[in-house]
């Protein structure tokens, strides 16, 4: 058997400002098996965000553990969250946050000059991602120059050139309309289809319908986690 | 850090610099400025120091310098008062008495009026002496001959003249064996000596030579001479021990009276070279760490800025997978970058305002090259040195924290 991609146990965060403390996670408890497509959904200011940084190394619990592909992350040093960060996550944002001095291309190809690939492999890479996602007649082109679904496009090429592990998606519809937001889930739904591994944030339930399994997060505790609730009009 | 990654690092950097042209463009110029400042100082004090190395040159290693007063008065000058003056007579004792000399060459100078046809030259330094004189200066004519030892005794009317005196000759259509006037007194040319240059912004050839007694006739003879004794420079303390005792019985010092007379050498202006220059290296070396210190504060100013500015651009960096090194290389290799050309500026600037300084004034102010590329690696040293705090924060910035920032 396959350990799961994602194991939290008792996670808990809690942010400690000037007066108060906020807790942001209460105790989160998921497994994740690779494969997976899952839905975090919740309000604004459950705790989805906070959710999404932990399991992408980008911050760490305060209580609990994280295991990631069976390695325990909760206690890696600097270095090593970030070499996790680089080979084993993708990330996409709701703000794309391309570095804007850079062409999609040299965008994309980033998360692998931080791997220390040599050039030739690096080329071969961003030329599949560039032509998986429609955009090899862009590469040239700086973020400012691409519209909105174009640069969530090189994001995502961005996200999985390395071979992630995981795709993580915080909110990566919300600053994109209705026709080009269904464009990208399309495209998640595809990467699904071959086996990607996805967490999808959402505050949306009717997109979060679009995974196979939804957690909804209030307060920042699971309420429900399992298939998605078929809704009169999805 | 794998090679690749750093060198791509780097590449980053240098294309932020561009990016952020105005900040890189204050940035090197605070450095510059500091370079040039540093430069500018260092070529006035070699050159300062290529003047005094030519001014001991004619002054010679191997030469004691016997006269009345101490060429450099400190202080307790009224000591010197009732000291009996340094004569022909004593330099001709010298000459039997010393073993250790080579040569003994009594001389004086003077300021005369020459005259040569219609053309007049003021304020001409005339040197009373004898035909040891070469032997002690280290030049010989370059056309004709210096003057004999006959012509010294006798006191004869001859003259050997310094080359600037001589183009006057030639402009005149005069040569050795041509006569010019000399405060009134005809004298025949014997020789003239080669250029010399200049020195401090002095000519050096501005002179005539003439015989010691026919000098002491046309301006007296109670003046005090100077004498100059030439030795092997290796016996330099001995031979002083040597003059001090022939001159303390020469003019016959009881073992309890003090000098009457005083011994120079090169050394005393070499000391007090040193005194002048001293001081000058301190402002120097303070004004260095002053604009050092600006253009740092000012490179760790903009490079604070810069991180700020740019923390979301951190923040994405970070969550793709760069490590705080790669950070930390990024910014200090922009930092040293930036700093580095303004070394280079700096450097271009400093040259061009010594080769100024040489060119209007009389100093010969000069740049060692070696002094040109230690500035540009001080410009990349200072960028690496105030860049790495700004650096260091950006690499410790929280990945989380960095990306919720706008911009
Ligand atoms: N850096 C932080 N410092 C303090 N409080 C925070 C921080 N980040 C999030 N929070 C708080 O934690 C709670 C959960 O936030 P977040 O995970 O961003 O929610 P969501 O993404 O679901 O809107 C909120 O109350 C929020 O104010
Ligand atoms: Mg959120």
């Amino acid at each position: 058997m396959t350990d799961p991609v994602i194991e939290l146990v008792q996670v808990k965060k809690t942010y400690t400002m000037a007066e108060e403390t906020v807790r942001a996670l209460a105790g989160v408890s998921v497994t994740i098996q690779p494969g997976e497509y899952v839905a975090v959904v919740g309000p604004s200011g459950s705790g989805k965000s906070t959710l999404m940084n932990l399991i992408g190394c980008l911050d760490r619990p305060s209580e609990g553990r994280y295991r990631l592909s069976g390695t325990d992350v909760s206690d890696m040093s600097e270095n090593q969250l970030a070499d996790v960060r680089n080979r084993r996550i993708g990330f996409v944002f709701q703000t794309f946050n391309l570095l804007p001095r850079l062409t999609a291309y040299e965008n994309i190809e980033l998360p692998l000059i931080y791997q220390g690939l040599p050039g030739g492999q690096r080329k071969e890479r961003v030329n599949k991602r560039l032509d998986q996602l429609g955009l090899s007649d862009r590469q040239k082109h700086r973020p400012a120059e691409l519209s909105g679904g174009q640069r969530q496009r090189v994001a995502v090429a961005r996200a999985l050139v390395t071979d992630p592990a995981i795709l993580l998606a915080d909110e990566p519809t919300g600053n994109l309309d209705q026709r080009t937001g269904q464009e990208i889930l399309g495209l998640f739904r595809e990467l699904h289809q071959t086996g990607q591994t996805i967490v999808l944030v959402t505050h949306d339930p009717h997109i979060a319908q679009q995974a196979e399994r939804v957690i909804e997060i209030r307060d920042g505790l699971v309420k429900r986690d399992g298939a998605p609730l078929k809704e009169g009009h999805a | 850090m794998r090679l690749r990654t750093f060198l791509h690092v780097l590449r980053m950097g240098a294309s932020s610099i561009l990016a952020y042209r105005f900040r890189s463009v204050l940035t090197a110029l605070g450095v510059a400025m500091g370079i040039t400042t540093v430069l500018t100082i260092t070529g006035i004090i070699e050159g300062l120091d290529r003047s005094f190395s030519g001014m001991l040159s004619s002054i010679g290693t191997g030469t004691l310098y016997v006269t009345r007063e101490p060429w450099i008065i400190l202080s307790e000058w009224w000591k010197y008062r009732g000291r009996p003056p340094v004569t022909a007579l004593d330099a001709e004792q010298l000459e039997e008495r010393l073993l250790l000399a080579q040569v003994v060459v009594p001389f004086a100078f003077e300021r005369g009026g020459v005259k040569i046809g219609d053309t007049k030259l003021n304020g001409v330094r005339i040197i009373g002496t004898t035909e040891h004189w070469p032997k002690m200066s280290g030049i010989s004519p370059a056309e004709g001959r210096f003057l004999t030892r006959g012509e010294v005794a006798a006191g004869r009317t001859r003259v050997v003249v310094g080359a600037d005196v001589a183009a006057s000759l030639s402009k005149a259509g005069l040569g050795v064996q041509d006569r010019l006037e000399l405060n009134g007194w005809p004298l025949t040319i014997v020789g003239i000596m080669p250029s010399r240059g200049s020195l401090f912004g002095q000519s050096q050839d501005d002179f005539v030579a003439i015989p010691l007694p026919l000098f002491e006739r046309m301006f007296g003879g109670r003046r005090s001479l100077s004498i100059g004794v030439v030795v092997d420079p290796d016996v330099l303390g001995p031979a002083q021990s040597e003059v001090i005792g022939a001159m303390r019985a020469i003019h016959h010092l009881e073992p309890a009276e003090e000098n009457n007379f005083s011994v120079n050498q090169q050394d005393l202006l070499v000391d007090l070279y040193q005194a002048l220059t001293g001081a000058l290296y301190g402002t120097a070396l303070g004004l260095a760490a002053i604009t050092v210190l600006v253009a740092g504060v000012g490179i760790m100013n903009i490079m604070l800025v810069a991180v700020a500015e740019r923390t979301r651009e951190i923040g994405i960096r970070k969550a793709l997978g760069a490590r705080p090194s790669s950070i930390l290389t990024q910014f200090l290799g922009e930092a040293a970058l930036v700093s580095g050309l303004g070394g280079l500026l700096g450097v271009v600037l400093g040259l061009l305002a010594t080769r100024g300084i040489a060119a209007v004034t009389p100093l010969p102010a000069a740049v060692p090259t070696s002094t040109l590329l230690l500035s540009v690696l001080f410009g990349l040293g200072a960028g690496l040195l105030f860049g790495f705090l700004p650096a260091w924060r950006a690499s410790r910035l929280q990945p989380v924290e960095a990306l919720a920032t706008g911009g």
